[in-house]
């Protein structure tokens, strides 16, 4: 039913197409390439005490503070090799009104790549808006709408 | 006797004779006296009275005393006749050799004759009785001569014997010792080859030597080399780790680019295909990168496995080199005590072979120790044999002084009378008898059988010593006295009256030589028995 | 995202993190050993290091991204030296830095006036 599922993300604010491929834990993520930002070699994080396991700390981009997620934890990839190239990508999350930038953590930034909605198979919520085939490998795409507001 | 009555008839002649001269002088006087008319004067009358009473008196005197003559003469005569039955009877038992009762006798003999006697017959019994002594000395000092000899003799066998062994060992040590020259003399040339294959063994082990230390160097010079490499890859990788820097920042660059082309919507689209183009450029340099890496890294294990190989090759190599000088110090080692070993086998060969010479001497002379030493033994046997004869002479005097009767515990007729007396007071009594002979017996060593034999009545009382006889049992015949009346000391003893000592004989107890002392018993005149003590040969000196 | 540059601020450091108080929050800076008491607003907080005086300092809010993942409140975010920092609220003092004793006050989210 791929485009039942296609309809659903639509119904949800997310359109496919061209996606930023990340790799994070074992896991490769799919972020839209409208809602970044900028990649970054790995920012200094500074963490912050009293945080959640999600949250890496603060950061510095541009001249202000930008809070940093661990995005293998948000999508709860299992943890992989050391990172070669470890990035940071700064994207826009939450509602397009409210969005803010948050920089996410990841182990290497692979591609630009187009993820078609058809080959979305699953999606379990949360952070993950599902799960999608790019050149027979599967990869998650992510629901940075999710990522902003107080959840 | 006739003398004597004629010199009494005489002395009575002269008595009357004188009475008749001197009444017939008176008369004349008278007659005188009248016929001068008793003119005469009064002193022819006294002299007259004075030679008749001084003739009287004269003749009484010679009277007197030859009438004492007469009756000392008689004295004398009897004395004589007493004296000389004595004598008679004392020489008798001297000629028997009986001092005891020959002294008896000659106590009945006159005064200094008797005392004479005694002195000479005590003098006589001194004599035996130091002959006898004398004799006993004699048999000890060739009994000691004799067991001295033995035990020389005994000695000399064993000195023998051991020579024998002695002998038997030095050429025994001589043939030991021959082959212990042989086998030093090729353990030398042995210990020769081993020194020579040592020179050559540590003439190839110092090449060996030179050879590892040669490797040696050879493997440090790789591992200098391959260090080198090692940091020549080290400065690539810092190179290629700067082309993937450069590689990831185009890429991320081409990645921004492709963002910001998403952005500018259809303006950005010419401009995403060349960020596009950028990012498969770093892509590829990152992919060239990581061949060139791949490459290296094997370049860099091949490296590190030379690093290491030659490490090891060098620890390897240097212990290799170790050993080598060690085996070469060993080689040189048991060079040297190849070398000392061939001398000392040498010296030991020589040693020997010199061991071998002393001992074929020794055994020389061992030769002629023993000859001398067989000498010895029969100088000894000779010697021992001049003491058995010296024994036998010693037993000869023994039994001729024993001839004699002696006042002296170790004459056996003394003993043998002694004896006598104690069984004669047990006449009648035949246990008792048996009972005292047995105390006897055990009091004197020398009794090899000590009996008493009633010749009337056939019977027998008998101790015998078992120490010298043992367990031998009596014989019947000896136990029953069949013959006894027959046999010599018996008879002998009978004849005699007195204590004999018979020659020697064969014992019928102890087929042992013996000679027998015998005495007669008699009880009031008639012999009661005979009591005889054999004494043995053998111990004939505890006499 | 508005931001807002305040005047005279405290920069201090404990564990690692870069703290800003406004100087007018800060009544008393003593030194404990090797630490440093600073009260704010009644209440006394521990740091490591006082970090100097900055005149200004361009200030933004919490963004509701961060607050999902920290819930600690703060009077905003800064930079200085290309170093975030969290700028403390004296109404709501950052449990990090309150001394041991009067935790439990702070707890309840209401700071002292």
């Amino acid at each position: 039913m791929p485009e039942a599922g296609a309809e659903s993300h639509r119904r949800r604010g997310l359109s496919a197409g061209s996606h930023l491929l990340v790799q994070a834990g074992e896991y490769v993520c799919a972020l839209p390439l409208r809602s970044v930002r900028r990649v970054l070699r790995a920012l200094t994080v500074h963490p912050l005490p009293g945080a959640t396991d999600e949250l890496k700390g603060l950061a510095e981009f541009g001249g202000e503070p930008l809070p940093v997620l661990e995005l293998a934890r948000l999508v709860n990839a299992p943890a992989g090799g050391k990172a070669a190239y470890p990035v940071t990508i700064v994207v826009w999350v939450g509602p397009q009104d409210r969005r803010e930038l948050v920089g996410l953590a990841a182990d290497a930034a692979l591609e630009v790549a187009e993820v078609h909605l058809h080959s979305v198979v699953a999606g379990d919520g949360g952070f993950i808006l599902g799960e999608a085939l790019v050149d027979g490998a599967l990869v998650r795409v992510v629901n940075l709408e999710a990522l902003g507001g107080e959840g | 006797m006739a003398k004597d009555a004629t010199d009494s008839k005489s002395a009575s002649l002269l008595g009357v004779g004188i009475a008749a001269g001197v009444a017939l002088a008176g008369i004349l006087l008278l007659l005188l006296n009248q016929a001068l008319n008793d003119r005469v004067p009064g002193w022819p009358y006294n002299l007259f009275l004075l030679l008749a009473g001084v003739l009287l008196w004269g003749y009484s005197f010679v009277y007197r005393g030859q009438r004492l003559l007469h009756e000392r003469v008689d004295e004398s005569a009897r004395i004589n006749a007493g004296a000389e039955k004595s004598l008679i009877l004392a020489l008798d038992r001297l000629r028997a050799g009986d001092l005891v009762n020959c002294s008896d006798r000659a106590r009945e003999l006159p005064g200094r004759l008797s005392g004479t006697f005694s002195h000479s017959t005590n003098a006589l019994d001194v004599l035996a009785q130091q002959i006898q002594g004398s004799s006993v000395e004699v048999a000890a000092a060739a009994n000691a001569v004799n067991e001295i000899a033995s035990e020389l003799a005994s000695g000399s066998s064993q000195q023998a014997a051991s020579v024998v062994e002695i002998t038997a060992a030095m050429e025994e040590l001589a043939r030991t010792a021959s082959q212990i020259a042989e086998n030093a003399a090729t353990q030398a040339e042995l210990a020769q080859r081993a020194e020579e294959s040592g020179n050559l063994g540590k003439a190839a082990v110092e090449e060996a030597v030179q050879g590892i230390e040669e490797a040696r160097k050879r493997i440090q010079g790789i591992s200098s080399r391959a260090e080198i490499l090692g940091t020549r890859s080290k400065e690539i990788y810092r190179v290629l780790d700067l082309i993937t820097d450069i590689a990831q920042e185009t890429h991320i660059l081409s990645l921004n680019a492709a963002i910001e082309a998403a952005a500018a919507k259809d303006h950005g689209k010419r401009f995403s295909v060349v960020a596009e183009e950028v990012r498969r450029l770093a892509q590829r340099s990152q992919e060239s990168v990581d061949s060139v890496r791949n490459l290296l890294d094997e370049f860099a294990s091949s490296i590190r496995g030379t690093v290491v190989a030659t490490e090891e090759g060098e620890k390897e190599a240097t212990r290799v080199l170790e050993r080598a000088r060690a085996a070469a110090d060993a080689i040189e080692e048991l060079r040297e005590a190849s070398g000392d070993s061939a001398r000392v086998a040498r010296e030991i060969s020589l040693a020997t072979q010199q061991q071998n010479a002393a001992s074929d001497e020794v055994v020389l002379t061992l030769k002629e120790v023993s000859h001398v030493v067989q000498r010895m033994a029969d100088g000894l046997k000779q010697f021992s044999d001049t003491a058995d004869r010296l024994n036998q002479l010693g037993l000869i005097i023994q039994m001729l002084a024993q001839r004699f009767h002696l006042s002296s515990p170790h004459s056996l007729k003394h003993l043998a009378d002694q004896w006598s007396g104690e069984v004669r007071r047990r006449l009648g009594n035949w246990e008792a008898i048996e009972r005292l002979l047995d105390d006897l017996v055990h009091q004197q060593q020398f009794v090899e059988c000590l009996y008493f034999y009633d010749g009337k009545g056939g019977q027998l009382a008998i101790a015998v010593n078992r120490q010298i006889l043992g367990d031998r049992s009596i014989p019947v015949a000896v136990r029953s006295g069949e013959g006894f009346n027959e046999r010599p000391w018996y008879k002998a003893a009978v004849q005699e009256r007195y204590p004999i000592l018979t020659p020697r004989f064969i014992s019928l107890l102890s087929e042992q030589p013996i000679f027998t002392a015998a005495t007669p018993i008699y009880e009031k005149g008639e012999l009661a028995g005979v009591l005889g003590l054999d004494v043995n040969l053998d111990s004939w000196s505890k006499i | 995202m508005n931001a807002v540059a305040e005047r005279g601020y405290l920069l201090v450091r404990s564990d690692g993190v870069l703290w800003g108080v406004s100087n007018g929050d800060v009544r008393r800076l003593t030194r404990q050993g090797l630490r440093y008491h600073l009260e704010v607003g009644g209440i006394a907080l521990g740091v490591d290091e006082v970090v100097g005086v900055v005149p200004e300092l361009v200030v933004w809010p919490v963004s509701s991204a961060l607050r999902r993942f920290w819930p600690e409140k703060a009077g905003g975010l800064a930079v200085h030296a290309e170093a975030p920092l969290v700028i403390i609220d004296p109404r709501r003092l950052p449990r990090a830095l309150c001394i041991e004793g009067i935790e439990g006050e702070i707890a309840d989210g209401e700071g002292r006036h």
